[in-house]
């Protein structure tokens, strides 16, 4: 594992107007790794990811994206450096059909060729996204979006791939089906930080994770540490 | 007496091209990229009077004499450059923040521009400009044509480079909106955090869009003050922008044929109102001790604009098109399926 992270946050202080969502929130996810956030509804993980991204500024803190510190830098400026959201409620295009979703998270890459050569990747990876290509994106059942969400944001090819609560509202079955398309992901070397209230297949998939509560990170480790510890597992785990 | 009936036509069909033109690049605007413009008659205006004060202003001013055709020709790129800068001037500031500063800026605008005419000494205050027929003068004293001739195709001139414009805009936007510049407007009227996600530069976007929505209304603004001959700074009211917003939500907001034709239906109603005898009266409402009151249709071009919009609201919220064209496979669709109902399973 290279030593310096690709991307790091390091004591992020993030308001809403006058109330404050994240305390002094750090975390780092190194190349490769499949690094996941989690906590309860509320803890403050969107808020976290959206102002990596550049949604929103942080008030103090820094966000180093390889190499170079891009906090209060604009979205569309962040996703060109590599670095893509895929944000919660999975947000496709509804009246857009899904090839045109996929060309969209393409957006920003020149290279057609390309471009058409991981259009058929993701065909291949999501067969559904093949069959109904033509189709309205808004017509695609919850779980189907989601796959949508997930390969439209993979389409710019970042290095740095961020999901937030990719299995939020799908029935169980479906919910095996996106952690198992984000472990086929991992072992294709995509670098990932997983934002999920689904702690246990969350850990069980991840190298390692930060645990969220009231906008504070109150413990982090390797994915099986957390995965033993007791008070995780009394709060996040069932017991 | 057919040159009676083309005069009168002819005359409609000038004017509905020039409103279809100022409709498509609002389309652009508020329908296409999801912006909310109230101030479109702005910069029907600013073209308007660039245009007149090109031709009527300064060749007086000047002392040039009659102003001839090279400077008439002048003012169509001229006004449309005007009106895109003062597009650039409203739309950069507020565009650049989120949330709905547009909507509060152009109306602003609209109405800073009207009461800026009327107060104006050049821009002749409320009676407005009188403009020199320089297309006709062309005709006559240049192609020696007879008066008669010089007056028919003086109309025949302006109805082609009405709907010239309409087809160029067409045209125009078309293209861009199948471009991939045309994807990333319309993620931008989707959702313009997940596009902005994706890398769309979202201010860029707009001020784009609404800069060349400017010039282009600044253009046909233009062709509307050389035919009729005069700007008056009623004619650039806020009503006529609210027209305008509305045709652009009854065509189906983004689709450009939904606007061709929701503009040629609000225009002709009180056309078509206007051919009532006067001896038909409809009841309108009742007033005790009076009884029933009676109208002339004539006068009710407002109450059927508005039962119009609530039909259209309740019945077909998405407009006349939706976001779809109107395309020539979909027309031989709908052609194959009309005869019979037989086949489909
Ligand atoms: N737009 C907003 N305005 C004000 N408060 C917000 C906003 N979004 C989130 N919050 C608050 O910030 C805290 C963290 O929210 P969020 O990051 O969405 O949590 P999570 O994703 O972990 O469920 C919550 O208390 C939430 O109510
Ligand atoms: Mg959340």
């Amino acid at each position: 594992m290279s030593a310096a992270p690709i991307l790091a946050a390091e004591q992020l202080d993030v308001f809403y107007g006058g109330i404050q969502a994240l305390r002094g929130v750090s975390l780092d996810v190194r190349e490769g790794e499949l690094v996941t956030l989690i906590g309860a509804n509320g803890a403050g993980k969107s808020t976290t990811l959206k102002t990596i991204a550049g949604i929103l500024a942080p008030k103090s803190g820094k966000v180093r994206f390889n190499g170079a510190e891009i906090q209060g830098r604009s979205s569309h400026l962040i996703l060109r450096d590599g670095l893509a959201l895929c944000p919660e409620g999975r947000r496709i295009f509804p009246n857009l059909t899904v090839d045109e979703n996929l060309d969209l998270g393409a957006y920003v890459r020149h290279d057609a060729q390309g471009v058409k050569d991981d259009v058929a990747r993701w065909h291949a990876t999501f067969p559904i996204l093949k069959e109904r290509a033509r189709q309205l994106a808004g017509t695609l059942s919850g779980g189907e979006q989601q796959m949508l969400a997930i390969a439209r944001a993979l389409m710019s090819r970042p290095k740095v791939l961020m999901l937030d609560e990719p299995s939020l509202g799908l029935a169980p079955k479906l919910v095996d089906q996106i952690f198992a398309v984000l472990k086929e992901l991992k072992g294709r070397g995509v670098t990932i930080l997983l934002v999920e209230q689904n702690a246990r297949q969350a850990l069980e998939v991840a190298d390692r994770g930060y645990v969220l509560e009231t906008g504070r990170i109150v413990k982090h480790g390797p994915a099986s540490d957390l995965s033993g510890d007791p008070a995780v597992r009394k709060a996040y785990l069932g017991g | 007496m057919f040159w009676d009936h083309f005069q009168f036509w002819g005359e409609h069909l000038l004017l509905v091209g020039i409103w279809v033109s100022l409709a498509l690049s609002l389309n652009l605007i508020n329908g296409s990229t999801g912006l909310f413009s109230l101030g479109h008659q702005g910069f029907f205006g600013v073209g308007a009077y660039t245009a007149a004060m090109l031709v009527a202003v300064l060749p007086e001013k000047m002392g040039w004499g009659a102003p001839g055709i090279g400077l008439f020709l002048l003012s169509f790129p001229l006004a449309m450059l005007t009106a895109a800068l003062f597009g650039l001037l409203v739309g950069v500031p507020c565009l650049r923040m989120r949330g709905d500063y547009l909507a509060i800026a152009t109306l602003g605008f609209g109405e800073i521009f009207r009461i800026f005419a009327i107060n104006s000494e050049t821009m002749g205050q409320s009676r407005g400009l009188s403009v020199p027929n320089v297309v006709r003068a062309f005709f006559l004293d240049t192609l020696k044509m007879e008066r008669d001739d010089a007056r028919h195709l003086e109309l025949i001139f302006y109805i082609a480079l009405s709907w010239g414009l309409s087809l160029l805009i067409f045209v125009c936007m078309r293209n861009l909106m199948r471009s991939a510049h045309g994807r990333a407007i319309m993620a931008i009227r989707e959702d313009e955090t997940a596009a902005e996600l994706l890398g769309v530069n979202l201010t860029r976007y707009k001020v784009l869009v609404f800069v060349l929505g400017a010039g282009m209304a600044g253009l046909s603004g233009a062709v509307y003050a050389h035919y009729l001959r005069y700007v008056v700074p009623e004619q650039f009211a806020l009503m006529q922008g609210v027209i305008f917003v509305v045709i652009v939500v009854m065509g189906g907001m983004g689709s450009f044929s939904g606007t061709v034709i929701a503009t040629i239906i609000i225009y002709f109603i009180p056309v078509l109102l206007s051919f009532s005898p006067d001896s038909v009266r409809v009841p309108v409402f009742f007033e005790p001790g009076r009884g029933l009151v009676y109208r002339s249709p004539k006068e009710l071009w407002q109450v059927i604009f508005s039962l119009l919009l609530i039909g259209m609201i309740l019945l077909r919220p998405q407009g006349i098109m939706g976001s779809r064209e109107v395309t020539f496979g979909w027309m031989r669709k709908r052609a194959e399926s009309a005869p019979g109902k037989g086949g489909v399973t």
